[in-house]
């Protein structure tokens, strides 16, 4: 049995070889042109360039609008309180902005930088939930406990059963950050290789 | 970074610079790299797709068709490797070469498309070769065409594999070894024993 030769194998790396000129005569199948449309109306449709380009304005926007729709509130809303001093107390509960403007001091007070998890006295309780709608501390959070890494992977399999490929994705990102070096069956290895999934974050 | 934003690429020649538009950095898009398309598709431009697969369509499906052999299950592979593609745009980055890891989806699917037909896992060692009497492969193939792709359909898949690599995109050894993940050495040994095969079938080539 003739065994070849790493001199033609190196010819035929390098390009020079007939069996590639023959080749490059030879094949040139292609695929349908149905299917070539099909392929580039998947591409397109998952792609909207022009809605992307709206969308930056869009919410900068919002947010203005927004932002100016708080402070109009804030203005005329009857629970905001100014600086709760004996000179700027208004027995009707409403900002008085007038004995605002004749105290000086309380508005000074009050325009000073307030630390967000020690709130001034003299700001009233309604002002502290609106500047400060996070302070209290929300419930301790439990992380729910993560099951073993063998029923990820089941959860994973029946959710590329059903069809549910993105939630299959998402749920494989997660087995790969909290369990790295976990093996993995070689239909899921394939797709974390094809998805560009891996344990390391961005 | 994000996926989808301007960054700079590792390959210098891309000239992308992040602190500019990507319209503005970018090269015209017939002169960007294959990495540079695919970030910009990721970014939402539609059109960089359609450059990236009229490069890359041709030979993809022939890669998949000598794996398989048969027309039909070579466009049900095609189109399953560009929905992968597609999906997974959000996640890419700039990791390899853009070749290689096409077609390195591409390699696991027909990987996968064989286990699931095949439950121990073994790759068939032949496959039919393409019959004559399919047109749409054989049109205006000389006789001697014929014969180079009826022998390159008889050969072990790996071996098969390999000489499509290397011929429908000129991977280098270390490329093919990190498409099929094997060793460099295995790869060698596969290309040395098909061009043996090919030449015992075509000795006047």
């Amino acid at each position: 049995m003739n065994k070849p030769d790493d001199t033609e194998l190196e010819r035929y790396l390098a390009g020079e070889h007939p069996l590639s000129t023959q080749y490059r005569k030879t094949a040139n199948e292609q695929p349908p042109a149905e299917l070539d449309n099909a392929i580039r109306q998947q591409a397109h449709d998952a792609a909207p360039a022009r809605q992307r380009r709206w969308l930056r304005p869009l919410a900068a926007a919002a947010v203005f609008i927004l932002g100016v729709g708080m402070v109009f509130e804030l203005q005329h809303h009857p629970a905001v309180q100014p600086a709760a001093t004996s000179a700027t107390a208004n027995p009707a509960g409403r900002t008085d902005f007038k004995a605002l403007q004749d105290n000086p001091e309380p508005v000074r007070a009050r325009k000073q930088p307030q630390p967000m998890s020690a709130p001034s006295r003299s700001v009233s309780p309604q002002l502290e939930s609106l500047a400060m709608p996070d302070v209290r501390r929300p419930a301790a959070t439990r992380k729910p406990a993560q099951p073993a890494p063998g029923a990820q992977i089941d959860h994973i399999q029946q959710l590329l059963e059903a069809g549910k490929h993105d939630a299959a994705i998402k749920a494989l990102e997660q087995l790969l950050k909290t369990h790295p070096g976990y093996p993995l069956p070689d239909a899921l290895a394939h797709l974390a290789e094809s998805e560009q999934l891996s344990a390391e974050s961005e | 970074m994000p996926y989808g934003m301007a960054s700079t690429f590792a390959n210098p020649a891309s000239e992308v610079n992040a602190d500019t538009t990507a319209e503005q950095a970018i090269p015209a898009p017939h002169q960007a790299t294959d990495e540079a398309l695919m970030q910009r598709y990721a970014g939402g431009d539609a059109h960089a797709f359609d450059i990236l697969y009229a490069r890359h369509r041709g030979p993809l499906y022939r890669y998949l068709l000598r794996g398989c052999g048969d027309t039909d299950l070579a466009g049900e592979l095609f189109q399953d490797v560009w929905t992968r593609l597609i999906r997974s745009r959000g996640r890419y980055r700039v990791k390899a070469k853009f070749t290689t890891w096409l077609f390195r989806i591409a390699h696991n699917r027909l990987v996968d498309h064989y286990r699931r037909k095949r439950p121990t896992g073994e790759m068939p060692a032949d496959l039919p070769a393409p019959e004559g009497d399919q047109p749409e492969i054989h049109a205006g193939h000389r006789e001697a065409a014929d014969r180079l792709i009826n022998a390159i359909a008889a050969l072990p898949f790996e071996q098969r594999e390999a000489i499509a690599l290397k011929e429908e995109r000129g991977l280098s050894l270390a490329e093919i070894a990190q498409v099929t993940n094997v060793g460099r050495e295995t790869v060698k040994s596969r290309l040395r024993y098909a061009l043996a095969k090919l030449r015992e079938a075509l000795p006047d080539e």
